[in-house]
């Protein structure tokens, strides 16, 4: 799902009440395929108090705003309220509960992860878990082709191939002619998508020969850049990706009408 | 039709007080030791219980801490209805 680096960062990071939230919804607008302009214009407020919410920087969110955006994601309450806790004797938010089997649903464990494991800014839970909770979704069509690829029986997605040179030197030019048209510094974008200032020169400056499809769709919605030269080159990867996965899928899809067939006779 | 924003909101801020008098109730606790547990005043549980208040996360969480509940029970029963964005567009 994603980098190991982001992984390190969510475990290492110091979560404010906020801010957790904020990854909750940034985690089911992902998940929805929701841009933020989107998200924004379902519950009538602007973009930017969207991305504060998603950043934890404003004043925790009232009541009204929650069930908002409970309503626009179509999840439950439960989803956005997710891994979070207040234990009533030290007086101290976001401490691990005291009881782990009284939070229902999520399972908490230690920053030791056993292997298997994922973390998620809800929380962290067994790879099983993730299927089950996934499963659950099966009903909402967006979600089919996440589901069928969890299979057991699916076969690998075609690994992606590496991109040449010239490419990579082209994306980097985009981006960072992007960036400048929105006016942001390589930190200022740094800290509005899950990477380093660091590695935003390494892709601009055409130091990092394989940057990934959703570090540069992170960056690119980022920016806002629907539109821009910058999303016109990260496309055809992003076409190709999508024939990989849309590739195993009839894969699938053949292989259990040929066993319906089967059963029939 | 969607409800007017007011009612909704007033509507969502009522039911969120009675789950919370229900959570209260059945940990056994009082308003006062509800509200020490959660680090709030005594009167802030009075007027969210009432329904007169609409709470924010920290509180709803704080809450939910303090009556020993997962903060999404306090949300039970609760949803809002969006406007279709049709309707905003004419």
């Amino acid at each position: 799902m994603s980098g190991l680096g982001q992984e390190d960062k969510w475990v290492e990071k110091d979560w404010t009440l906020g801010e957790r939230f904020g990854a909750n919804v940034v985690w089911f607008r992902r998940e929805a395929g929701l841009t933020q302009t989107q998200l924004a214009e379902r519950i009538g407020m602007s973009r930017t108090i969207l991305s504060r919410i998603e950043h934890g920087r404003v004043f925790p969110p009232r009541l009204e705003t929650i069930l908002k955006l409970v309503a626009a994601l179509e999840v439950k309450n439960c989803d956005l309220l997710a891994w979070m806790w207040w234990e009533p004797a030290s007086h101290r938010h976001y401490e691990t509960p005291p009881s782990i089997t009284d939070i229902s649903g999520y399972e908490v464990r230690d920053f030791h992860l056993p292997a298997g494991f994922r973390v998620s800014p809800v929380g962290y839970e067994s790879e099983e878990r993730f299927k089950d909770r996934l499963r659950q979704r099966r009903e909402e069509p967006g979600h089919r082709t996440v589901l069928e690829l969890l299979r057991d029986d699916a076969p690998k997605v075609a690994p992606r191939k590496r991109p040449d040179a010239a490419w990579v030197l082209l994306t980097g030019q985009a981006l960072q002619a992007l960036r400048e048209g929105r006016g942001l510094t390589r930190q200022g974008l740094a800290d509005r998508s899950p990477t380093t200032a660091a590695f935003i020169e390494a892709i601009e400056e055409g130091r990092c020969s394989d940057p990934g499809l959703r570090i540069l769709e992170e960056l690119c919605c980022a920016l806002n850049g629907e539109g821009s030269a910058f999303a016109a080159q990260i496309e055809p990867v992003r076409a190709e990706r999508k024939a990989a996965v849309r590739k195993v899928l009839d894969e699938l899809a053949e292989r259990d009408a040929r066993q319906a067939g089967g059963d029939g006779k | 039709m969607a409800r007017p924003k007011e009612a909704q909101a007033a509507e969502a801020a009522r039911r969120f007080g009675i789950n919370v008098l229900e959570c209260r109730g059945r940990a056994g606790f009082s308003q006062q030791k509800t509200a020490d547990r959660a680090g709030i005043h005594r009167t802030e549980v009075s007027l969210i219980e009432g329904g007169k208040r609409v709470p924010r996360l920290d509180t709803i969480v704080k809450l939910a801490g303090a009556v020993g509940v997962d903060p999404c029970a306090l949300l039970e029963g609760i949803a809002w209805e969006l406007s279709p964005p049709t309707e905003e567009a004419k």
